[in-house]
């Protein structure tokens, strides 16, 4: 199976929210959609599942138009949206059965859903009585009570408190182990660092970079040196030609052309008998990328 | 289908369960019983029980008209001699006065104290009446007092000239003459008729204002997004439209029905309205299936437009603007039909509109069903066109609001909605 999206193109009057736009996703998985705020993520997923008509191009699921019929999606989208005078359990059933379900099975699966993110409690509440957390996960369990094939996130962390966090990691983890498709759009790099195998990254409708995350990491080398010391090593660093990132009250951060600069680097510093405490070399984050990326933009 | 049937149970049961649902049936259903109550209650604390309830009836016939009030005669030349005991055979209750008296009597007529004053002046050949009332109305039959003043002075002229009895009865003997009515149309027809267009124009507009509230919550919500990845905008339209429509169907007719049991409980038999004897004649069934067929064709003509409008806006403050297009048109038509309904006898292009246009036939067409100056082919036609225009409006209003309900930020123009 395979998600494959050619070519996107989606302009709103003047602006470009979408510029030709290509990418693909062949493996169950998470793939990360990322961007800033108006990088046009949003407007992506809606032309993916149909909700807004693309002004070119097209997104397939096994070679065929992506469709309510073609394909059991799920979504949540950015906007949280729930009844809020409705019962929890009311308006999950109604949105299983709106999607197909029959009224038993969405009931079975709202029950089994509503277990699993701790909202079972809140079932004949109306929504509008329950946290902000908690209306989250009822709109999470809204998007993949019929067991989708491919789940769109959009934005799904924000949100929430480290605890539903928490919770919301596992269920991603849990999809990907059951083998869906999980797309996750964020501005959060973090977040989508931690699952995302494949990514694209958007900006101003463009994408930037795609592919895969440890063959984009591992494009950009060891670019990132932590190092902690009891001595001062700035005066070391300058003389190494090292640039200075980030300086904290316990390490700094420097950033090097590759590991032969900081080779020459911890040379010096043993040399004249500094051992370091900490001197760590690492890829850039993807936060870092980005940044760089839209620099350059 | 499926999301129909499951957008249409929703929307419903979502619908009969909310509170101004709950209220508004609540509140028309004691109005009616108070209504209902009226009549018995007035039999209970009328002392003389004797009478039949046609008693109560009775007293009210009339009380409409002011006969029996005081009218004030001013006739200082006594041009016409019997005129107080001709106008006193009217029902009056007349008092002379003079000249120096005018001013009190004109107060009473504006207090309402008096209905009118009758000032006679005399001239060479034929004496002069004017009627002075205190508006056109609050004015006594003046008709009636114009006849009796003839009477009065040709009778006292003949008098003069040597007339004898029998020729003054004569004079004073009128030509029987009866109207009798070849259409079905009484006064009760026409009251019912009344009623019908205005309480079909409330059901259309209001039950129409809640599609497009529903809707527009939807939107601002946005619960839409959640919405439409699950089923098509065609059938969430579609099934919200027909659940609010059915909704209110059900309220209506629990309450009409409401209003039978209790109409027959409690008014007594017989009763009189303004001294009109209620009469169902003209509501029979087959005017009522018909009628609630106007009822279910207008309400998814304006719920269908409604609801468009309410998928125009991205905030829920926005509603009323965009509903102002829908409901000018509702108010236009709901005025053309209503009125070629009372003026009665219309005729021409106006007419035409009020029969056949869609958007004013639902407003129109009760009243002439309930009086029978509707032919079964003018009914037949005017229900074949709203069909028509429904599947229009059906088409259109779906691409709109598919246009409509992802769109947020500045509401859309009509133009944009046909650009895209």
């Amino acid at each position: 199976m395979s998600l494959i999206v050619n070519d996107f193109v989606k302009t709103f009057g003047r602006v470009t929210a979408v510029d030709h736009l290509s990418f693909r996703m062949d493996e169950p998985g998470v793939f990360g959609l990322i961007g800033t705020n108006g990088a046009g993520k949003t407007t992506t997923i809606r032309m993916m599942l149909g909700l807004i008509d693309a002004d070119q191009g097209e997104a397939t699921w096994n070679g065929r138009k992506i469709t309510r019929e073609s394909l059991r999606f799920g979504y949540m989208p950015e906007e949280r949206g729930i009844y809020m005078k409705t019962k929890v359990r009311e308006q999950l059933e109604y949105f299983g059965m709106l999607r197909g379900m029959k009224k038993s099975d969405a009931r079975i699966s709202a029950t089994r859903l509503m277990k699993r993110l701790g909202v079972e409690q809140y079932e004949n509440m109306t929504a509008d009585k329950l946290s902000k957390g908690n209306q989250q996960k009822v709109q999470l369990i809204a998007a993949i009570i019929n067991d989708p094939e491919l789940v769109i996130l959009d934005e799904p962390f924000s949100g929430l408190d480290p605890v539903n966090t928490d919770v919301l990691r596992s269920v991603i983890r849990e999809m990907v182990k059951e083998g869906k498709y999980v797309i996750l759009s964020s501005h959060q790099m973090s977040v989508v660092e931690e699952y995302a195998e494949n990514l694209v990254l958007l900006h101003k409708g463009r994408a930037v970079l795609d592919g895969s995350l440890r063959e984009i990491k591992a494009g950009y080398g060891h670019t990132r040196l932590l190092i902690s010391s009891e001595k001062d090593v700035k005066t070391y660093a300058n003389k190494a030609g090292l640039v200075l990132l980030n300086e904290r009250a316990d390490e700094m951060e420097y950033k090097i052309t590759g590991d032969s600069m900081a080779r020459v680097f911890l040379k010096s510093l043993t040399d004249d008998g500094i051992f370091p405490v900490k001197y760590e070399i690492r890829e850039p984050s993807l936060h870092e990328i980005f940044v760089e990326k839209a620099g350059e933009e | 289908m499926k999301q129909f049937c499951t957008v249409f149970r929703f929307t419903f049961i979502d619908a009969v369960r909310k509170k101004a649902f709950i209220v508004s049936t609540a509140i028309l259903l004691v109005l009616i019983l108070i209504a209902c109550m009226i009549p018995r209650a007035i039999e209970w604390f009328t002392p003389d029980k004797s009478g039949a309830p046609n008693e109560i009836a009775q007293a009210g016939e009339g009380a409409f008209f002011s006969e029996g009030s005081p009218i004030y005669l001013m006739d200082e030349s006594g041009a016409i001699e019997n005129a107080q005991s001709y106008l006193e055979a009217l029902g009056y209750q007349v008092n002379s006065i003079g000249e120096n008296e005018i001013e009190t009597a004109e107060n009473a007529v504006l207090n309402g104290e008096a209905d009118a004053i009758i000032k006679i002046t005399s001239s060479d050949e034929v004496p002069t009446a004017e009627i002075l009332i205190k508006d056109f109305m609050h004015a006594p039959n003046t008709a009636s007092i114009i006849d009796q003043l003839n009477n009065a002075w040709r009778a006292g002229k003949l008098s003069e000239a040597g007339a004898d009895e029998a020729i003054l009865e004569i004079i004073h003997t009128s030509v029987p003459v009866y109207e009798q009515a070849l259409g079905s149309m009484d006064l009760t027809g026409y009251t019912f008729g009344i009623v019908a267009s205005m309480l079909m124009f409330f059901a259309v507009y209001f039950y129409g204002i809640s599609v497009a509230n529903s809707v527009a919550m939807e939107k601002t919500s946005r619960v839409m997004e959640t919405l439409v990845v699950s089923a098509k905008p065609s059938m969430i339209l579609l099934g919200k439209c027909a659940a609010m429509g059915t909704a209110g169907l059900v309220q209506m007719a629990g309450i009409i029905l409401y209003g039978v049991v209790a109409y027959n409980l409690l008014v007594p038999e017989g009763t009189m309205i303004f001294g009109m004897q209620l009469s169902f004649s003209g509501v029979t069934p087959v005017n009522l299936i018909v009628i609630i067929l106007y009822f279910l064709l207008g309400y998814a003509l304006y719920a269908l437009l409604y609801a468009v409008c309410g998928a125009t806006v991205s905030r829920i403050e926005d509603i009323s603007p965009a509903l102002m297009p829908v409901s000018m048109i509702s108010m236009v038509s709901f005025y053309i039909g209503y009125f070629t309904s009372i003026m009665g006898n219309s005729s021409g292009a106006i007419e035409w509109v009020a029969r056949y246009v869609p958007f004013c036939a639902p407003f129109g067409m009760p009243f002439r069903l309930l009086n029978g100056s509707v032919t079964v082919s003018q009914c037949a036609i005017s229900l074949f066109v709203m069909l028509i225009a429904i599947l229009l409006v059906s088409g259109l209003s779906i691409r709109l609001y598919k246009a409509s309900i992802m769109h947020y930020g500045n509401r859309l123009k009509i133009k944009d909605l046909f650009k895209r």
